[in-house]
C-alpha cells in the first residue's frame, strides 16, 4: 500500500481481509452496531451533560427543560435513550453470536474484555436510569439496589456504595451522575479500544481454516461494509428516536411507591426470579451466569474450529446457552408485562 | 490457487448507498419534525425567575399565559386574557407556580400542567388556588381562603387529628398516616378519592368513610393541599421556637344547655364518629347508654387503650387530658338515659341493634365496616342459630360478648324486653323457631398428651392462610371473607370461651362464616392440640 493511503484506521484493520469477513452472515455486523450506539451515546450524552444538574431539587426540572424547551432537546434525549437500550440488546446479541460461532476459541482474553464491557454497559444504563429523578427512576433504582443486596458478602457494601448511604437520595443522584458521565464512559472507551485491538492482535475475525478463501483489500471494502452497518444502525436509531419518547413520569416521591415497583427492564428477569426465591434469583442464578460466561472459553473442549455457526459437536453447549438466554428473556417478559400490583400475575391484554 | 484478482463483493456499494440514503432521510425527518415546538416560540420564551420564600423559582409559564390568563393562539402570537386582580399580591412578583403549581420549566402542555397520577404538581385553577394560601400564610381566617379554612374546621370537627398527625397542629396522633406533607404528594382529585372512598387503596385501610357532603370533601382537600413539605412562612426562628400556636376553631355548638361533660364529647372528637342522643357521627357505636352498659373501669380503660378491650378496634386513643377523661367518664357513667320498659320489640331492635346488625338483619349495618368484628348475621343464618344453645344467646344479649363491640344490655333492657327481642329476631330474620336446635355430635375427650408439634405444622398448613401466622386473623386470604376470620389473639374474647366451644368450631366449622369443618382432616388429638394453640395465641383461659 502506498504510504499516502495509510491513515488512523490502518492501525485497526489489516491491508487485506478474507472475503468471508465481509459476508453479512459471518458477524451480522453486531459489533459495529454496538460501536455505533456507543458513538451516538457519547455524542448525545455530551450534549445532555451541558444542561443537566445532578441535584434532587432541580434534576427533574432540568430534564423538563431539556425535553420541552431546548431546540431538539427531546430528540437528543430520545436518541440517548434508544441508543442506550439498543446497546444492551445488541451487546447480548453480539455475545450470543460470538458464542454460537465459538469465536472465543483461543482468544479468551478478548471474550473477557467483552464481559467487562457488558458489565460496564449495564452499570452505565443503571446509573443513567436514576438521573431524571422521576417516580420510575427513583423506584427502579430502589428495587435494583435491593437486588444488589442479595449478592453474598459484598452485597450490602455494594448497595451502600451505589446509593451513597442506605437510602436512595441526594447522594445517590450525585454518585450516579459521577459514574454515568465521569467514570464509566472513559472506561468503556478504553476497554472498547482494547477489545478492537485484540481482534487485530488475534488475527482478525475468527474463521474456520477450510473456509478461508481469497483475500480482498480492506480499503475500501471493509471500510464500506462497516460504514454501511454504522449508517443503517444510525438510521434505525434516528427513526426510533423520532417515534419513541424516552419515558418521564411524575417527580420522585419517596412516600408513594408505584405498585408494583419494577427494576429497569434488563434487571426485571432477576427481580422475577427473586419473586420465586431470594437465594436462587438473587444469588445463585446471577452468580452461575457470570461464572459460566467467564469460564466458557476455558471449559469449551470441542474440537470444531472457531468461526463456524452452530458447529455440530457444540450442539449441547449451544442449546444450554440458548436456554440460559431465552429463560432470561422469558423472565423479563413475565416480570415486565405479566406482573401487576403486589407482584401478582396479571393478563396484560 | 490461481493468482487471479477475485471480483470485489458487489453487494457492498448498493448497501452503503441505501444506508446513506436512509440516514439522510432520517436526518431530514429529524430536522423537520424532530423539534416539535412551535417555532414562534423561538426567541420569545418567557424565562422568568421569581423569589419565593427565599428560593429562586424559574418559570416558562408566561410564554403561553402572556397576561396570566387563559391562552389563545392568534395568528402568530399567543395571547391571553388578563389575570384577575389579586391585590395585595402581585403576580409579577409571585410568579405562577407558587400558587398554581404545575411544572414551570416545561413548555409542553401535558408536562407543564402536571402529570396525572399522584397529581402532586397538578395545576390549580380558579377556586382551587386557595388550596395554596396556607403554604405562605399561617392558619388563620383569610379572605379568599374561606373554603380552605372551612376544610380546617372540618378537620377539627370530624376529629381527623385523632388519627392523622399534621405538622404545626396543637395535637395529633400517629394512628393513621402523617398528613403533614400530603399537599406536596397528592393532587386534589387524589385527596378527594382518599376521603370519599378510603378503602379503594389500600383495601385493608381502617379509615372509615365519613358522611361528608361533596362540598365538605372539597373544602377538606383545599385545606390538605396546603399541607406541604416546606411551608414558606417557616422562618428559621419559627422552627427554632417550635410549633407556633395555631388558631383552633371551636367545634362545640353554641348551646347553653350543654353541660361540661357533654361539651367534652364535642371537644374530644367523640361525636365525629359516635352517636349520643340526637347527635350522630354515623361511624361508631351509640354512646347514649354506654354508662349503663359498661362500668367506669371499662370506660376509662377504653379511652386509654381501645384495642386492649376490643382488639382490632379502629378507635384511636383519646387525646383528652387526664382530668377531662375522668370528667367524661363521670358524665357518661352518670347519664340517666332511661329506656321505657316493655317497648315494642321492633322499636327496641331499630333503636339498639340495627346500627350494627342492619335493619334487615344481614349484619351489614350502618357502622359494620368500622367494627373490629362482623356483627352476627341473622338473615339467612339459621344453620348457625340451630347449633347455638338458647342460653348462650340470652347470655350474649344480657352480658355482651367481651372482646367485641357487642355490649351487655342487662341494665338497659328488661328481661322481658330481651326475650321479646330474641323472639322477634328468630321470627323476622332467622325464620326458625327458638326451640329448633340440631343434636350436636359428641366431642372427643381431651387426651392427656397433645401432639403440639404436629399442631404447629397443621396450623401453618391449614389455618395460617386466613388466621395469619401470628393468629391476628389477617392472613393472606383474610380479606376475601366476610365475616373476617377470627382474631385468635383476642384475649378478652377467648377468656370468656370454653375449650369445648373452640374445639366444636374447629371440628364442625362455624356456619355462616368461612370456617370449614376440619373433622376428618385433623384427628381428635390434633384438634385438641389446635385448641391449645389458640389458647397460646390469646394467652387466656376462662
Amino acid at each position: 500500500m502506498p504510504p499516502s493511503k495509510r491513515h488512523f484506521f490502518s492501525h485497526l484493520h489489516p491491508v487485506m481481509v478474507y472475503r468471508r469477513t465481509l459476508s453479512p452472515s459471518t458477524t451480522l455486523g453486531l459489533g459495529m452496531a454496538c460501536l455505533t450506539c456507543l458513538g451516538v451515546l457519547l455524542v448525545t450524552g455530551a450534549t445532555l451533560f451541558l444542561y443537566y444538574t445532578p441535584d434532587t431539587a432541580v434534576a427533574y426540572e432540568r430534564i423538563l427543560h431539556i425535553t420541552t424547551t431546548l431546540y431538539f432537546g427531546r430528540l437528543i434525549r430520545n436518541l440517548h435513550f434508544v441508543a442506550a437500550n439498543g446497546l444492551i440488546v445488541l451487546v447480548f446479541l453480539h455475545m450470543a453470536r460470538v458464542f454460537f460461532t465459538a469465536a472465543y476459541k483461543s482468544r479468551s482474553l478478548n471474550w473477557q474484555y467483552g464481559l467487562v464491557l457488558l458489565l460496564l454497559v449495564l452499570f452505565a444504563n443503571f446509573t443513567g436510569y436514576v438521573l431524571p429523578w422521576d417516580q420510575v427512576a427513583y423506584w427502579a433504582t430502589k428495587v435494583a439496589s435491593s437486588l444488589a443486596e442479595y449478592i453474598p458478602f459484598i452485597g450490602g457494601g455494594l448497595r451502600r456504595f451505589l446509593l451513597g448511604g442506605s437510602q436512595v437520595g441526594v447522594e445517590t443522584l450525585l454518585r450516579s451522575f459521577a459514574f454515568h458521565a465521569g467514570v464509566i464512559p472513559p472506561l468503556i472507551v478504553g476497554f472498547t479500544g482494547l477489545h478492537l485491538w485484540r481482534i487485530r492482535k488475534d488475527g482478525g475475525l475468527a474463521s474456520p481454516p477450510h473456509q478461508l478463501g481469497d483475500k480482498i483489500p480492506a480499503d475500501p471494502w471493509l471500510y464500506r461494509a462497516e460504514a454501511s452497518v454504522a449508517l443503517l444502525t444510525l438510521a434505525l436509531l434516528l427513526f426510533l428516536a423520532l417515534g419513541v419518547d424516552a419515558p418521564l413520569f411524575e417527580r420522585a416521591d419517596p412516600n408513594h411507591p408505584p405498585n408494583p415497583a419494577k427494576a429497569p427492564w434488563y434487571f426485571v428477569g432477576f427481580q422475577e426470579l427473586v419473586g420465586y426465591s431470594a437465594f436462587w434469583g438473587g444469588v445463585a442464578v446471577p452468580l452461575f451466569l457470570f461464572i459460566f460466561f467467564v469460564l466458557s472459553p476455558h471449559l469449551d473442549r470441542t474440537a470444531s474450529p472457531p468461526g463456524m455457526w452452530f458447529a455440530r459437536d457444540r450442539f449441547l453447549l449451544n442449546v444450554f446457552f440458548s436456554a440460559l438466554l431465552l429463560s432470561q428473556v422469558g423472565f423479563i417478559i413475565v416480570g415486565q408485562w405479566f406482573r401487576g400490583p403486589n407482584w401478582g400475575l396479571i393478563w396484560p391484554f | 490457487m490461481p493468482k487471479e484478482e477475485s471480483p470485489p463483493p458487489r453487494w457492498i456499494p448498493p448497501l452503503l448507498a441505501v444506508a446513506s440514503l436512509l440516514v439522510l432521510a432520517a436526518s431530514l425527518l429529524a430536522l423537520l419534525t424532530g423539534d416539535n415546538h412551535d417555532h414562534q416560540f423561538h426567541g420569545t420564551i418567557a424565562d422568568i425567575t421569581v423569589n419565593l420564600g427565599g428560593s429562586p423559582v424559574r418559570e416558562h409559564c408566561t410564554t403561553c399565559h402572556t397576561e396570566g390568563g387563559r391562552p389563545t393562539w392568534e395568528g402568530t402570537h399567543w395571547m391571553s386574557s388578563s389575570h384577575p386582580d389579586i391585590t395585595p399580591h402581585a403576580p409579577e412578583r409571585l410568579g405562577c407556580t407558587g400558587c398554581h403549581l404545575g411544572e414551570g420549566m416545561a413548555m409542553d402542555r401535558t408536562f407543564s400542567h402536571g402529570l396525572p397520577g399522584l397529581g402532586g404538581r397538578q395545576v390549580l385553577q380558579g377556586q382551587q388556588v386557595q388550596g395554596r394560601c396556607y403554604v405562605c400564610h399561617e392558619l388563620e381566617v383569610l379572605p379568599g381562603a374561606e373554603k380552605a379554612w372551612n376544610g380546617y374546621r372540618l378537620f377539627r370537627q370530624k376529629a381527623c387529628y385523632l388519627c392523622h398527625y399534621l405538622n404545626g397542629m396543637p395535637e395529633g396522633s400517629g394512628f393513621g398516616p402523617d398528613l403533614s406533607h400530603v399537599g406536596s404528594q397528592l393532587g386534589l382529585a387524589q385527596l378527594e378519592k382518599a376521603i370519599r372512598d378510603p378503602r379503594a387503596e389500600p383495601d385493608n385501610s381502617t379509615m372509615p368513610r365519613f358522611p361528608l357532603s361533596r362540598n365538605q370533601v372539597r373544602d377538606l382537600t383545599y385545606f390538605l393541599k396546603g399541607r406541604v413539605e416546606a411551608p414558606l412562612f417557616t422562618s428559621p426562628m419559627w422552627v427554632t421556637a417550635g410549633r407556633p400556636a395555631v388558631a383552633v376553631p371551636d367545634v362545640v355548638p353554641e348551646d347553653s344547655s350543654l353541660v361540661a361533660g357533654e361539651r367534652l364529647l364535642w371537644q374530644g372528637g367523640c361525636l365525629a364518629c359516635h352517636q349520643y342522643k340526637e347527635e350522630d357521627g354515623r361511624i361508631a357505636p351509640d354512646l347514649t347508654y354506654v354508662g349503663k352498659m359498661r362500668d367506669r373501669d371499662y370506660l376509662e380503660g377504653f379511652l386509654e387503650h381501645p384495642s386492649r378491650l376490643i382488639p382490632g378496634a379502629a378507635m384511636p386513643t383519646s387525646l383528652l387530658n387526664a382530668a377531662d377523661k375522668v370528667e367524661l367518664v363521670e358524665f357518661l357513667a352518670g347519664a340517666t338515659s332511661e329506656e321505657a320498659h316493655h317497648l315494642e320489640a321492633k322499636k327496641v331492635y331499630m333503636h339498639h341493634c340495627q346500627r350494627c346488625h342492619a335493619a334487615n338483619g344481614d349484619g351489614k349495618g350502618l357502622i359494620q365496616p368500622n367494627l373490629a368484628q362482623f356483627p352476627r348475621a341473622f338473615l339467612g343464618n339459621d344453620e348457625f342459630f340451630r347449633r347455638v344453645t338458647d342460653s348462650r344467646l340470652r347470655d350474649s344479649l344480657a352480658r355482651g360478648i367481651s372482646g367485641t363491640s357487642m355490649p351487655p344490655y342487662e341494665h338497659v333492657l328488661s328481661a322481658k324486653s330481651r326475650e321479646d327481642l330474641l323472639d322477634l329476631i328468630f321470627q323476622s330474620f332467622i325464620g326458625i323457631s327458638r326451640e329448633d336446635k340440631v343434636e350436636e355430635t359428641p366431642l372427643p375427650p381431651r387426651p392427656d398428651a397433645l401432639p403440639l408439634q404436629r399442631a404447629e405444622r397443621l396450623y401453618d398448613r391449614f389455618c395460617a392462610e386466613c388466621h395469619g401466622r401470628s393468629g391476628t386473623g389477617k392472613g393472606p386470604k383474610a380479606s376475601r371473607h366476610l365475616p373476617r376470620p377470627r382474631n385468635l389473639t383476642n384475649a378478652p374474647f377467648f377468656t370468656a370461651v370454653e375449650d369445648e366451644r373452640i374445639l366444636r368450631g374447629i371440628l364442625n366449622g362455624v356456619s355462616g362464616t368461612a370456617m370449614p369443618a376440619w373433622r376428618g382432616v385433623v384427628s381428635d388429638e390434633e384438634a385438641w392440640a389446635l385448641v391449645e394453640k389458640v389458647r397460646r395465641f390469646s394467652g387466656g383461659r376462662p
